[in-house]
């Protein structure tokens, strides 16, 4: 009796068309982001130019902001491989995870996790080689260089985990990025102790290739052009005074207009504003103790502008590379659902050309014999600039 | 039930080559012994089925193969972290795969000496010079700062992993590592593509945060006073500009109080023993840097410089400081997993001297592991190419001659090697500066002089070392070591302790050439 009660009662409930929406992206999620493939390792590498106020390298998840790094520019790699295949080595990226899939569209998302989730790792050998054909590069070792005996469960595979300088053009170094070029990706596949507990790949990559995206050139923001700052010297030596500041208004109450140099292959750019909390660094007794653009704050040194490493949640958008794009302060409303506004201790902006394809790798062999393949493989480069944005 | 049966034992994967009769053999490996671990060296696998080999590893490393055929595998040796002497060879061929666990062996001296190391300590001294001689655009030659007056430092750290650790303690300080060294005689060139050589593979072990690995000696001032008077020499006789010194103060003792806090400066009186005499009062004071200062006339203003030498826990005893031992106490970081030296080490604390080797335990609990020579420093007044003066050259069309006096005979093995690293210093590298060639020596510590030829440094990068006109390093600069390794070793309950005391004198170093 007391259900039919209840189920009249139901009846009488008024009903109507509800907008329902995810977090800044419309209502169809195919719209919002491609549907992950599941992948067995990602191959990646990536050129930053730190072209902001008090930027360090946090952001490479590498080493932590202090002592900061702006105007500086770099190249990172790294590569991962495991099994079962896993949809985050599709869909997340390393460095910079592409924007939703339909273009000038922005999305919020949740501070980005590299982890690959629940596999076992795969060793392929001493290290992952990204070149131009027949010649050096970029060597990702293997971390660590040879697998210690005995060892047992703390064994793991890692490839890359450094920065190398940008460097091209060089009489006796290889160039470490090349805008637009291709580069073969190998390894040589390896044999694991009798007791690994992962697997491996027992034969060598010879045919990966990755190919390089094009330059960012032009970027400005609200019409001014994005620019390294410049560290107390002009370009005749002269000392200048302190340091300038570089950043921009952020689209947090008024739009950011942003312009660049179209390109002719008329890809996509991917917009990415990251909202960061604070992060302590050194320890320090007062402020004397830290670098430039740090506070010392409970006995540590903390970046006045946040930390790079602490991404709070960010806003992808990936607009249609055709010179312009406005990010929206509506395309940020997403983001205060999910923070705290007086957690906000600053903000930066990365602009980004990502190019995506796969490769085909022999099967892993597992810690026990068997045979599993992981194909494909994700190879993405991206050519990024990172800049400072004001936080009203 | 039997759907159940049945699934249990399907398995989803594949056996990876499921006919094991056509897996490779190896019988042996020919030669089964090389000299070092630098690479390079051309083994032959000897078996069968070797056909179709795509893969072969030594210790883990992948090899180079050079040929194959149905019953060898030729391939050149990778080059080899520091580890166990004797490694695995693996081989992979398009039907199977085959491990040969100690297969070939690492046989020299030093891997005999470190097999059971346990615990790896390094304790170096680094001496460079107060100056570094550079080129301005105008062509001339003017010194600019470099070390500064204390003119080096020291440091020690420890790492103590979950496994044997062999020939750890002479690379964790990643100077002139010895896992590097080609044999005697031999000069090893890094291009500037080649990649480095691969680290030791540290493995984390958990210790508590009481536990510690100290190498100390008995304190005393008098050598501590005397150490002071040979740098205070040194710098006088090395400083482009010690004409304008018009003072020199000191030696003093900067005291602090057990929160790190500054007490007071005081001049040192007299020295002798583990008691320090000081024209003040020094109550208070749990520590001490022990040192020397100057006054320059600059024309217009006099400038006060300090140099620090040594460092010493001290307590007051009769307007007196007791000091306590001297050397490094390592004492577990729980961040990194390292055993770190305390703040303030000084390259006076690694004097000549015999040291105590003693590890505490999580509880708290010191156990004396024995007794060790210490290090026989390189005398910096005798070796040539004298680097104190930061203005060397060398011609790399002559070969360089390179001299010193032998350490004293001691029970471990001691080392010695030459560093030539060429950096381009116009490249932003997050790392550091970039290095575009190297050259790595092997001497024999008791012959006193090693020839490199004129051929192997004419394959290095000149260096002009050039300053801008903001006195800042441009285009290629080249730094050269000249490193003493000295190792010693004492037992305990998980094999050995071994410390390598090393000394490394480096400066810059123009290289010129046709």
């Amino acid at each position: 009796m007391m259900w039919l009660v209840l189920f009249a009662v139901s009846c009488i409930r008024s009903t109507d068309d509800y907008a329902v929406s995810l977090h800044g992206g419309g209502t169809d999620l195919g719209a919002i982001e491609a549907a992950p493939s599941p992948m067995g390792g990602r191959i990646e590498a990536a050129r930053y130019r730190l072209w902001g106020s008090n930027l360090g390298l946090g952001l490479t998840g590498l080493y932590g902001d202090s002592p900061r790094a702006d105007g500086s520019s770099f190249v990172a790699a790294s590569a991962a491989f495991g099994y079962p295949a896993s949809t985050a080595y599709d869909r997340v990226s390393a460095f910079l995870s592409p924007g939703p899939i339909e273009l000038d569209s922005c999305v919020v998302r949740p501070p980005p996790d590299v982890n690959a989730g629940p596999i076992e790792m795969v060793d392929v050998g001493d290290a992952v080689r990204l070149a131009p054909q027949g010649q050096q590069s970029l060597v990702l070792e293997r971390d660590p260089p040879v697998h210690p005996r005995p060892a047992g469960e703390s064994w793991y595979v890692g490839y890359g985990g450094q920065l190398w300088p940008d460097v091209q053009d060089h009489p006796l170094l290889p160039d470490t990025w090349a805008p637009g070029g291709s580069w073969s990706v190998t390894f040589p596949g390896t044999v694991a102790p009798a007791e690994a507990t992962f697997g491996t790949v027992p034969y060598p990559l010879t045919n990966g290739l990755m190919t390089l995206p094009m330059e960012l050139e032009g970027l400005a923001i609200n019409n001014a052009s994005v620019r390294p700052p410049r560290h107390g010297y002009n370009r005749d030596g002269e000392w200048t005074g302190e340091d300038d500041d570089v950043r921009y208004r952020g689209p947090f109450t008024e739009p950011m207009e942003i312009a660049w140099t179209p390109s002719a292959a008329m890809g996509a750019v991917t917009i990415v504003s990251h909202l960061l909390g604070e992060g302590p660094e050194e320890a320090c007794g007062c402020v004397a103790d830290c670098e430039p653009g740090f506070a010392c704050e409970d006995g540590a040194c903390v970046g006045v502008d946040g930390a790079t490493w602490n991404v709070l949640a960010e806003v992808a958008c990936t607009a249609k590379d055709d010179g312009s794009f406005t990010v929206e302060p509506a395309d940020l409303a997403g983001a205060w659902t999910q923070i705290d506004w007086s957690n906000l201790r600053g903000a930066i902006a990365s602009f980004a050309r990502i190019n995506e394809s796969t490769v085909f790798v022999p099967d892993v062999r597992t810690w026990n014999g068997r045979k599993v393949g992981i194909d494909p493989v994700r190879i993405r480069s991206a050519d990024i600039i990172v800049t400072r944005l004001e936080v009203p | 039930m039997i759907l159940w049966l049945l699934a249990c034992g399907a398995n989803p994967y594949p056996e990876y080559w499921p006919d094991k009769s056509a897996y490779p053999i190896i019988k042996q490996v020919e030669p089964s012994a090389i000299e070092t671990r630098v690479g390079g060296t051309l083994v032959t696998i000897e078996g069968n089925r070797l056909s179709n080999t795509t893969t072969v590893t030594v210790g883990g490393r992948n090899a180079e193969i050079v040929s194959v055929d149905e019953h060898a595998v030729l391939i050149r040796v990778p080059p080899l972290p520091a580890g166990p002497e004797a490694v695995a060879v693996g081989v992979v061929t398009g039907s199977g795969v085959a491990t040969r666990e100690n297969a070939l062996t690492v046989d020299s001296e030093l891997e005999s000496f470190w097999q059971d190391e346990a615990a790896s300590v390094s304790i170096l001294r680094y001496d460079c010079p107060i100056e570094a001689w550079g080129t301005y655009a105008d062509g001339e030659q003017y010194p600019f700062g470099w070390c500064g007056p204390d003119m080096g430092y020291a440091a020690a750290e420890g790492w103590m992993g979950a496994g044997p650790q062999p020939g750890f303690a002479a690379d964790i300080a990643n100077i002139a590592r010895l896992s590097e060294f080609p044999p005697v005689g031999d000069t090893r060139i890094w291009s500037a593509t080649d990649p480095a050589h691969p680290q030791p593979p540290l493995v984390f072990n958990a210790h508590g945060e009481r536990e510690a690995i100290a190498i100390e000696a008995e304190r005393d001032f008098g050598r501590d006073l005397a150490f002071i008077e040979e740098r205070r020499e040194l710098l006088e006789a090395t400083y482009y500009w010690a004409d304008g010194i018009v003072e020199w103060t000191g030696p003093f003792a900067t005291l602090y109080d057990d929160e790190q806090c500054w007490v007071d400066e005081l001049t040192v009186l007299s020295g002798d023993g583990n008691e320090l005499v000081v024209d003040g009062d020094p109550t208070g004071a749990t520590s001490a840097s022990l040192g020397f200062g100057f006054v320059e006339d600059y024309g217009d203003e006099l400038y006060e410089d300090w140099a620090l030498t040594a460092s010493a826990t001290v307590r007051a005893a009769d307007g007196r400081l007791i000091g306590g031992l001297t050397g490094p106490r390592l004492s577990y970081d729980p961040v990194s997993g390292w055993f770190l030296a305390q703040d303030g080490f000084a390259a006076g604390d690694i004097p000549s001297a015999e040291y105590t080797v003693t590890l505490t335990s999580a509880q708290g609990e010191a156990r004396r592991l024995g007794r060790i020579d210490g290090p026989d420093p390189v005398d910096l007044w005798t070796t040539w190419p004298d680097l104190t003066l930061g203005d060397a050259v060398i011609d790399s069309s002559e070969d360089l001659v390179v001299e010193w006096t032998p350490a004293a005979a001691t029970g471990g093995p001691t080392v010695f090697g030459v560093d030539i690293v060429i950096y381009d210093m116009d490249i932003a590298n997050p790392n550091g500066p970039t290095p575009v060639g190297r050259l790595l020596a092997h001497g024999r510590d008791a012959d006193g002089q090693m020839v490199i030829p004129a051929g192997d440094l004419e394959r290095l990068p000149r260096a002009p070392n050039r300053w801008s006109e903001d006195d800042e390093q441009q285009g290629y600069w080249a730094e050269m070591t000249i490193v003493r390794h000295q190792l010693r070793r004492v037992g305990f309950a998980d094999g050995d302790v071994v410390v390598d005391f090393i000394h490394a004198i480096n400066s810059p170093v123009t290289i010129t050439g046709p």
